[in-house]
């Protein structure tokens, strides 16, 4: 199958399964109302501080090769090691020769939707070392065999009964549905993990490039675990993370939470400047960074599509979704989804392949309006079914429907025309497809016949 | 050396843009945020937005009082057990320790060469730290003053001790006076205990870092930070 036959064939199914649809319908409302609390709550007015964030962004694209450079400059200083990777391929090969090189059997890894990208896990267990996810969320997927199904929430599609019998299953754990218990059954289980494991893997939400640092961001604190405990920590980040000054995380850790959980900021961000210092008496003796381009500064060549690189990967767009709300994640089969996967996909992992994802959206702009970095993400869409419809002619039953359109919507006759058409075929329509008939009288018969008591 | 970065670098330096001289633009915490505390009850802000994330706050007069804060909360956690607590060493936390016989039998400072297993024994752990953060409840510690990156993660238990005078308002003053603080490899800011909702959204504490944060600010500290 085609990846556009994939698609159809399950976004069909998750669109008509309706446990599905409440399951994620109860997360986006917990979701929604506490966003909009804090919000409101935390800002003085969101609509000017997505904005500054958006010029903070703007500024570094327009200087993006030289704070990278000050980035590595800074960083290479404090003693860390930056190694560049134009494609997945040569970042994993890389973390898989350090990790043979030194003899590392076991890695600890914290959420990172970059190594996902990469495809690193797969690369490291052929070479026979073994990842142990450690976020809560990518700890579930990872054991159920599935890939994340949010950017932010990766397990947000599973029920604590689900994971109750995963946990049982997978990790011989006593079967609860309760949450904090699952949690703790989790803690216990990754608690070993941070203690033996010979790597730690992390991605980065900033690299600053005044300080030379690597941002994460967290709650659970096994990031923080991950770059502390074992001797050497690898990070996987994309170019486009860099920000100019430590004192930005004023704004962009608040905004970053805000718009990704609801909170003020999240429980932990740990700000790293490389390697164990002398006189510091633990913390890795190595640590590198992977700068990853995979396709960015093409994107960033081409300016229509530049601003894509102000993404700090949040997930609001995603929430806001009424296509994602409805096909669900795993529809998309794709490391980012919704809406911001839509745009960035095609460019990242073969256009070909991804270009019909273009068409998942109703642009509505949702996805643009609630964006923290002001991202017309509806209109970039539109410019990925520009590039589509340049690069392969149109299907002809595309172009057929295309001139009946065109020929209807010219005479209004025609549309009326039209209209009772469809209003004479609708019943034949299976249960799923049905919409609200058309009306018997078009808004004009009706206007004429003072039906609206004018 | 690599090829990759001159590749990377040159596609992006191919790039010309318009605006490419203006300033970066500035960020004033105060014009951004509706929950600025201005310079007034630093503290207060501080520990009422720590307790509203579920951690526990103690605001004491002095090291003695201090003393007897951290002794209520390690025997509650460790009952008969002599070693309970790990301890950074630094200035204000031995002049807490040494006002309590107590405390001094019960907490072992933190060797430069513990293992990560060795870590697993303790319940608690007590550091500083280098700025209180009034208007998100954050602490700001490092890895030269808060005794490395494990102490703080690692042990259910943390808890901090700190001087009235370390509360400052917002995230952007603790970043302009971080060059006082001496240069370490790691820093965290550290918001309520460890948390997760990534089953069915539902909070709980203590997911892979502590379960309890108690923060100890004291009000006249004899130790000059």
């Amino acid at each position: 199958m085609t990846e556009p036959q994939h698609f159809l064939k399950l976004s069909a199914q998750k669109a008509a399964d309706e446990t599905h649809r409440l399951k994620i319908a109860k997360a986006i409302a917990t979701y929604d109302a506490v966003v909009g609390n804090t919000k409101k709550s935390q800002f003085k007015n969101w609509e000017e501080a997505r904005t500054l964030a958006a010029q903070i962004k703007d500024y570094t694209l327009a200087h993006l090769p030289e704070l990278l450079e000050q980035f590595e400059k800074n960083f290479t200083a404090a003693g860390g090691k930056v190694f560049w990777a134009e494609t997945g391929e040569e970042a994993a090969e890389y973390i898989v020769a350090l990790a043979q090189q030194h003899n590392v059997r076991k890695v600890v890894k914290s959420k990172s939707m970059t190594t996902e990208e990469i495809q690193l896990n797969e690369c490291l267990e052929r070479s026979s070392i073994e990842v142990w996810e450690s976020d809560l969320g990518e700890l579930i997927v990872q054991l159920a065999g599935e890939r994340p199904y949010h950017i932010v929430t990766p397990a947000m599609h599973k029920t604590k009964e689900e994971i109750g019998v995963l946990f049982n299953e997978q990790l011989h754990a006593p079967l609860t549905t309760n949450a904090e218990e699952l949690t703790m059954i989790a803690r216990r289980h990754l608690r070993e993990a941070y203690i033996t494991s010979g790597m730690g893997l992390t991605g980065a939400n900033f690299l600053i490039a005044d300080a030379g640092a690597v941002v994460v961001t967290e709650n659970e604190g096994n990031a923080r675990l991950t770059m502390s405990c074992p001797p050497v920590h690898v990070v996987v980040a994309g170019i486009e993370k860099i920000i100019p000054h430590l004192a930005d995380l004023s704004l962009f850790l608040p905004l970053l939470a805000t718009s990704g959980t609801g909170q003020e900021i999240t429980c932990y961000n740990s700000i790293v400047r490389g390697p164990r210092r002398e006189g510091e008496c633990d913390g890795p003796r190595e640590m590198h960074v992977i700068l990853l381009d995979n396709g960015r500064s093409q994107l960033y060549q081409r300016e229509r599509f530049r601003e894509i690189l102000r993404c700090i990967r949040c997930g609001a767009c995603l929430n806001a979704c009424p296509v994602y709300r409805t096909v669900g994640g795993h529809s998309y089969r794709t490391t980012y989804q919704g809406p911001i996967g839509s745009v960035i996909t095609p460019h990242y992992n073969g256009f070909e392949e991804f270009q019909h994802l273009a068409a998942a959206s109703s642009l509505c702009g949702a996805c643009s309006s609630v964006c923290p970095v002001h991202i017309d993400i509806h209109h970039l869409l539109l410019e990925n079914r520009a590039l589509a419809s340049e690069r392969n002619a149109p299907p002809f039953f595309w172009k057929m429907a295309m001139r009946v359109f065109a020929w209807a919507m010219s005479r209004p006759q025609r549309l009326q025309l039209m209209r009772r058409l469809v209003r004479m075929v609708q019943p034949l329509a299976p249960q799923r497809l049905r919409a609200p008939r058309m009306s018997k009288k078009s808004f004009r018969e009706m206007w004429r016949a003072n039906e609206y008591g004018a | 050396m690599n090829m990759a970065r001159e590749r990377i670098l040159q596609r992006l330096h191919s790039v010309t843009h318009s605006h490419s001289s203006a300033a970066a633009p500035a960020i004033r915490d105060a014009e951004i945020f509706a929950n600025h505390p201005g310079q007034n009850a630093l503290v207060e802000r501080f520990g009422a937005k720590l307790i509203s994330l579920k951690g526990e706050f103690f605001r004491v007069r002095d090291a003695r009082e201090a003393a007897s804060r951290v002794k209520e909360l390690l025997a509650g956690v460790a009952a008969n057990s002599p070693q309970v607590c790990l301890c950074q060493r630094h200035e204000l936390i031995d002049a807490v320790v040494a006002q309590e016989p107590w405390l001094h039998t019960h907490t072992t400072p933190l060797s430069q060469s513990l293992p990560n297993e060795d870590f697993a024994q303790y319940q608690a752990s007590l550091t500083a730290a280098d700025f209180l953060i009034a208007r998100t409840g954050s602490i700001v510690l490092n890895s030269a003053a808060a005794g490395g990156r494990r102490l703080s993660v690692l042990p259910p238990l943390h808890i901090v001790v700190a001087a009235a005078s370390q509360a400052v308002a917002s995230l952007e003053e603790a970043f302009a006076q971080l060059k006082n603080i001496a240069p370490a490899s790691y820093m965290a800011i550290i918001t309520g205990p460890s948390r997760t909702s990534d089953i069915e959204k539902i909070l709980v504490l203590g997911a892979h870092g502590p379960k309890r944060l108690a923060a100890i600010v004291i009000e006249n500290s004899a130790v000059n930070l």
